[in-house]
């Protein structure tokens, strides 16, 4: 049976050694500019014919604006749409990696931790910058609820700093977490499906529900990715 | 915007031939899209069992959510004291002080993400309620 983490390994495809830096294109790599180029190709197309009753690519496109724009107000209010561009990014990025990485054969760029870490640390980074932009250095006041007594500072403070490093850990291991279980579950079900001859139709059985359930998480843990992005830059914009 | 289920059959029991002339305004295009979705089978009342199944897996995502929310803090934690007991020579007093913090601010963490969903269930089940009586009316 093929080993269930090997969909996980890196491969270079092209070798780029720029001062000793490695910074191959890697099939990885590769896979996030399919993501980007079929983002980009589904809202081009669908924002091109500009209909009054749209099409099915513009159905989705404007679908994909308006789920945006309403998390967005919901979550980090009407300022945060200055952001939307963005956080609109960032959703279409990570969903259409996650959907393609589904696809048999392909690469899931989200079920590597240092990518999904590094998407967690440019929110994370960029939030911490529009915070002190905005309230200068009243954005310390996010380490020490309002109205507690002077006292507990000494344990609250430590609290919230751990508590506000904690969210680049969680969003990003969240994601690579959903990703890489998903995919090896599937591929270790798929195995006993090739490993079982004519019984493999039981596991087969399991596999088809499961792909859907795949599918579902797939969209659900970009949307939760986005919806986080806009409750921590709520906190930067109104101080919790 | 929910279709209703089973699908209909035939398109040309929904769509009518007014259906196919382009509308005069967007208010026009609204209403008959209002009507067409009421003659959409299973218009009016809800798609119980299909919902339910989308319930139970965003339930997980949920627990998934709070699982992180809650180890994410303590691995801080306990990351920031090893790194100051190594810096200061304390070990292991900074790991174990650090690591209750840590533990502690995962649970604060665990409330926030529990008013939060709360929070966003109510936020959609606003939602819900508004796009009902907007295709009802």
């Amino acid at each position: 049976m093929a080993s269930p983490i090997e969909q996980f390994e890196i491969q270079k495809i092209l070798h780029v050694d720029i001062g000793g830096l490695d910074l191959s294109f890697t099939n990885s790599s590769l896979f996030m500019v399919i993501a980007a180029a079929a983002a980009s190709a589904v809202l081009f197309l669908g924002g091109s014919r500009r209909a009054l009753v749209p099409g099915r690519l513009q159905s989705f496109a404007e679908m994909l604006y308006e789920l945006v724009a309403n998390m967005i107000r919901e979550n980090a209010g009407k300022e945060g749409m200055r952001y939307f561009p963005f956080i609109f990014t960032l959703f279409i990025f990570i969903l259409f990696g996650n959907v393609i990485g589904i696809i048999p054969g392909t690469f899931t760029f989200t079920s590597h931790i240092i990518v999904t870490f590094a998407l967690a640390f440019v929110v994370f980074l960029g939030v911490t910058v529009i915070g002190f932009a905005r309230h200068g250095t009243g954005y310390f006041r996010m380490f020490f609820p309002h109205g507690a007594p002077l006292w507990t500072a000494v344990i609250l403070i430590p609290v919230e700093i751990i508590s506000y490093l904690s969210r680049p850990i969680s969003l990003s291991v969240r994601l690579f977490a959903n990703m890489t279980v998903g995919h090896v579950l599937l591929k270790v079900i798929g195995g006993f499906v090739i490993a079982m001859g004519v019984a493999g139709v039981v596991p087969f059985a399991f596999l088809v529900p499961l792909t859907m359930l795949e599918l579902f998480i797939a969209a659900l843990q970009a949307y939760i990715f986005a919806i986080l992005s806009c409750v921590y830059l709520h906190d930067a914009l109104h101080l919790h | 915007m929910r279709w209703g289920w089973p699908p209909p059959e035939r398109v040309s029991d929904i769509v009518t031939q007014n259906d196919r002339d382009p509308p005069s305004s967007p208010e026009e295009l609204d209403r008959r899209l209002r009507e067409a979705k009421a003659r959409l089978p299973g218009a009016g009342r809800e798609a119980k069992g299909y919902e339910g199944r989308d319930v139970g897996r965003a339930g997980m995502a949920a627990g998934l959510r709070i699982a992180v929310e809650l180890l994410a803090a303590i691995v801080v934690g306990a990351g920031i004291g090893w790194g100051l007991d190594q810096w200061l020579g304390t070990r292991p007093w900074l790991l174990i002080l650090f690591f209750i913090l840590g533990a502690v601010a995962g649970m604060m963490n665990v409330y926030r993400t529990g008013v939060e969903l709360d929070r966003e269930a109510k936020a959609k089940r606003i939602a819900d309620q508004a796009e009902r009586n907007r295709g009802g009316r």
